[in-house]
């Protein structure tokens, strides 16, 4: 029904199959919308935050799609300014990817605030000194800058890309992409910092607060450092995902091996980084304001060392010697666990950065504060997921995603798996 | 008016003294009424209702019969940052400039229309001295009324906190005016409510600058920043006063005074010999 | 299943792609767009300005004509009805006691405002509900003491403009969505300000502040 829009040569499910899909994801995005409009309308008691949760799950949320979308900014800056041909095979999904990512951390923060209305106070009364105002304009920015990288993937539809003018459009903007990539680059530099900064900052919260270079702490650095690294394991991870789905080969081993090996270099050098500073911040930062290690991980039923084991042991060394290693890394299973160790062991550094500051007492009488999410927040936060499978999978339909489909499914199989 | 909060600007403070607090609440009570403070009809929650002012219980985690306890009163700190140069936790991270420090006063400052409510600020407190309006202000009939007009109440989805009753200090200014001497504020003519309330005398608030007002002459306040610890000014120079987490830099203009060694030493956290061996310095000794 | 790709030939889209491309080189009628686009423009911006302010603003008449030329006359001053008061608060706009200072008993004048004020307020001892032109938003605190004889010396025109001499109390508009009065934003829909007094906007404040006393103040300087 659909087939005049569908990228020439490629298969795809038939449409009915593909709305029942559809619907279903989209009744889970629906569920997400109710709970959204009833935290705009009634306001943020809907959520289970308090005064000690100013920061929740929403947060976390939003760190993590913003440090996992970092392949968008690390991809195109490797195809576009290193000029790695290669990569231009997954460049389009990354950018999708970032572009999902990006516009949830905005919807996010649209939701997280207290008066919604008052939103545009953040760029219009800013504050130059506060971390969140650079992420507030470098995420913007940013999120302008997918979505121009976004623009000639759309305008290559079948049926777009008729139209002469967007056929010229998608070709010249294909040409100058050089020019955003390098802006989005640099944006992402810094609001991925800025965020890690928003942690880093705060000197009156022993467990986030680090030294660092000039105005930035080494959260700031670590931030864009981890998001840099762990982004583009999602990036294949999503990529894997979409396979299994559509039981097709999509992107060529050598593509995937590529950025596997990219990703496993910098996972190993982010976590060297962030094992330093773990142990400066230890027997340094903490102790000097009289703190103990043991104080940030006891005496309470949930955060105990075992987090740090897992963030950086499990998740951090594991998947980078895994992805480093030529044998391993171009071994499927292992490298599919490589890279789904890496996307939780991003998650669960921001899920540190921003849970376990809020939970940690620092008056000496104050005690632990430990939270759950209301469904609330939990709808709000499957949200964007619901809305980035949709998303995916409508661009997969009718849009030229993966240059290299075509020629890996040419021979056409038996049957299919879908 | 310059950025330097150690010339003969204001500096208003407060001194708690820990052994005449009984815990009675008349401070929190009185700091309510007078700030328009609004109230849930369930306030067991402590951790989503507003108090500016909280009393702390605190132990000397002994059992019968050795255990001791004390109460603390715990207002906004109105924090001068490190170094006392007015960069408090909170207001070096409001994103819209909410909050600021008033190098006039000393005092942090939070303005209820401008800020959106994305609590970074109380992410940033270490004193949970911030609270965030999670409902409207619901007030029983006939009780908006009885609101102080001049405070203005807030609105939902903003962070609220005290504010060392700053309309009574634009009262007294306007009284100063008319008398001719806008530059001199009387001690008596400006007190908080918490502190006119206190039935036992146990707060004591003024200008920590002015040698002449009560509170300075308990704190005597060091100008010079802590030789061990560059970021603290205006450490106490009387060895039975202490600040909440004086060590992380954040100078805070709320002292706390306690004849007992296990209060004070509640004030703030110290590795295993630490305490005993700071416990009897205060300030540059040159000064003392 | 997947649908085979074999039917997606479709001519029809092809010709009408074709056709826009043809349409972007036929630029004829290119002139009349634009005439048309600007006078369209034109209409709704001048539409817009002229409709907005009634939209955006509700109008209310004052209970009754307050002739201030005349009491100025007659009291003196302004300080008759408008004081600093003991402890440095300012009087405001007086209550009816302090009209009742001259107006005991018996109407003085015979104007129909003057009737109104006797009949409704002064017999029923009713305080006057003025709308006040100049009050503030909630979260302002003005100090009177600190701009006027006591404090920085300000005339009092350079905020309320040449009210002494005004002989009628003008309509009062208030912003439907705020519920502030017209005068904080200022008659000139785009703020554009030609007095002093024309517009009392936080920036008014902190510009006069920053010129005077070289720093627009703190936030509580001007808020509570």
């Amino acid at each position: 029904m659909d087939s005049a829009l569908i990228p020439e040569g490629a298969k795809r499910c038939s449409l009915p199959k593909f709305s029942i899909g559809m619907a279903i994801v989209g009744a889970v995005l629906l569920w997400g919308v109710w709970a959204m409009f009833l935290c705009w309308f009634k306001g943020l008691n809907q959520t289970n935050m308090n005064d000690y949760y100013g920061f929740a799950l929403w947060i976390w949320a939003d760190l993590a799609v913003i440090a996992v979308g970092g392949g968008a900014f690390f991809t195109g800056m490797l195809r576009y300014i290193f000029n790695i041909k290669e990569l231009k095979n997954i460049i389009n999904f990354a950018v999708i990817i970032g572009f999902i990512c990006y516009s949830s951390a905005l919807l996010i923060l649209a939701i997280d605030i207290g008066q919604p209305l008052r939103g545009w106070f953040i760029f219009w009364h800013a504050n130059i000194h506060s971390m969140l105002t650079e992420v507030a304009f470098c995420l913007s920015c940013y999120f302008a800058v997918l979505t121009i990288e976004f623009i000639p993937n759309i305008l290559e539809n079948r049926q777009a890309n008729k139209v002469p003018f967007f056929h010229h459009l998608a070709h010249n903007m294909h040409g100058i992409m050089v020019i955003f990539a390098a802006t989005g680059a640099f944006l992402s530099f810094f609001h991925q910092g800025s965020l890690g900064g928003v942690a880093g900052v705060m000197y009156g919260r022993p467990f986030a607060v680090r030294e660092g270079l000039l105005i930035w702490p080494w959260t700031f650095f670590l931030f864009t450092w981890s998001a840099a690294a762990y982004g583009p394991s999602f990036t294949l991870l999503v990529t894997k995902m979409t396979e299994v789905i559509t039981g097709k080969k999509l992107v060529k081993d050598n593509v995937v091996h590529l950025l596997a090996k990219i990703s496993g270099w910098m996972i190993v050098t982010y976590i060297i980084a962030k094992i330093i500073d773990t142990i400066y911040w230890a027997y340094v930062t903490a102790p000097s304001l009289g703190f103990k290690l043991s104080h940030f991980y006891t005496d309470n039923s949930f955060y105990g060392y075992w987090i740090l084991i897992t963030e950086i042991v499990i998740c951090g060394i594991v998947p980078g010697a895994i992805l480093v290693i030529k044998s391993t890394r171009e071994n499927p299973t292992l490298r599919l666990v490589a890279i789904i160790l890496g996307t939780i062991g991003v998650c669960l550094n921001r899920w540190v950065m921003v849970l376990q500051i809020m939970a940690v007492p620092v008056m000496p009488f104050d005690t632990w504060a430990l939270y759950i999410p209301s469904w609330q927040e939990v709808a709000t936060t499957v949200l964007p997921v619901a809305y980035g499978i949709m998303l995916i999978a409508l661009a997969y339909r009718y849009l030229p995603v993966f240059p290299q489909e075509k020629e890996l499914n040419s021979v056409k199989p038996i049957t299919e798996s879908e | 008016m310059t950025q330097d909060n150690h010339n003969n600007a204001y500096k208003f403070g407060m001194v708690i003294d820990l052994d005449k607090c009984t815990g009675c609440g008349s401070c929190m009570v009185s700091c309510m009424s007078e700030n328009n403070v609004p109230f849930k009809e369930d306030e067991s929650n402590k951790r989503d209702s507003i108090t500016w002012m909280r009393v702390y219980k605190l132990t000397n985690g002994k059992s019968f019969p050795d255990t001791e306890i004390a109460y603390l009163p715990r207002p906004c700190q109105h924090c001068g940052g490190e170094g006392d140069h007015g960069h408090s936790p909170c207001v070096s991270v409001c994103p819209a400039t909410a909050t600021d420090y008033g190098y006039d006063t000393g005092i942090v400052s939070q303005i209820y229309t401008r800020c959106f409510g994305c609590r970074y600020c109380m992410g940033a407190c270490p004193y949970h001295a911030r609270y965030f309006n999670w409902w409207d202000p619901k007030w029983p009939e006939g009780m908006e009324k009885y609101l102080s007009p001049d405070v203005s109440p807030r609105m939902r989805g903003i962070v609220e906190k005290c504010s060392f009753c700053y309309h009574r200090y634009q009262a007294a200014r306007d009284k100063a005016y008319y008398h001719g001497d806008k530059d001199h504020i009387k001690e008596e003519d400006y007190q908080t409510a918490c502190t006119t309330a206190c039935p036992s005398n146990a707060i004591t608030f003024g200008d920590l600058n002015n040698p002449a007002h009560k509170v300075h002459q308990i704190v005597k306040p060091d100008p010079h920043p802590d030789p061990r610890n560059h970021h603290v000014v205006g450490k106490s120079r009387n060895p039975k006063v202490f600040r909440l987490l004086e060590r992380l830099g954040t100078n805070p203009k709320v002292y706390y005074l306690s004849e007992r060694e296990w209060v004070r030493k509640q004030g703030d956290h110290y590795l295993e010999g630490e305490w005993d061996k700071i416990k009897n310095h205060h300030g540059t000794t040159s000064h003392g | 299943m997947s649908e085979l790709e074999n039917k997606a030939k479709n001519d029809s889209t092809i010709s009408a792609g074709e056709k826009i491309a043809q349409k972007i080189k036929d630029d004829k009628g290119l002139g009349q767009g634009v005439i048309l686009f600007i006078i369209a423009f034109v209409v709704c911006f001048a539409g817009s300005t002229l409709l907005f302010p009634k939209l955006l603003y509700s109008k209310k008449e004052q209970p009754f004509n307050f002739d201030h030329y005349l009491h100025v006359y007659e009291a003196g001053d302004c300080e008759a009805c408008h004081y600093l008061r003991e402890d440095g608060s300012f009087s405001g706009i007086p209550k009816l006691e302090t009209c009742m200072e001259c107006h005991v008993e018996e109407p003085l004048g015979v104007t129909d405002d003057e009737v109104v004020f006797v009949k409704e307020y002064l017999a029923k001892d009713k305080e006057i509900p003025w709308h006040v032109y100049a009050k503030q938003p909630d979260c302002v605190f003005f100090s009177h003491a600190g701009h006027i004889d006591t404090g920085a010396r300000m005339d009092f025109n350079e905020c309320h403009g040449p009210i002494e001499e005004t002989k009628t109390s003008r309509t009062y508009e208030e912003n439907r969505i705020t519920g502030y009065s017209r005068d904080i934003w200022g008659k000139n829909i785009f703020g554009i300000k030609k007095n002093s007094w024309d517009r009392m906007k936080m920036d008014d404040c902190a510009k006069c502040h920053k010129e005077e006393t070289g720093h627009q103040g703190y936030c509580f300087q001007c808020h509570k």
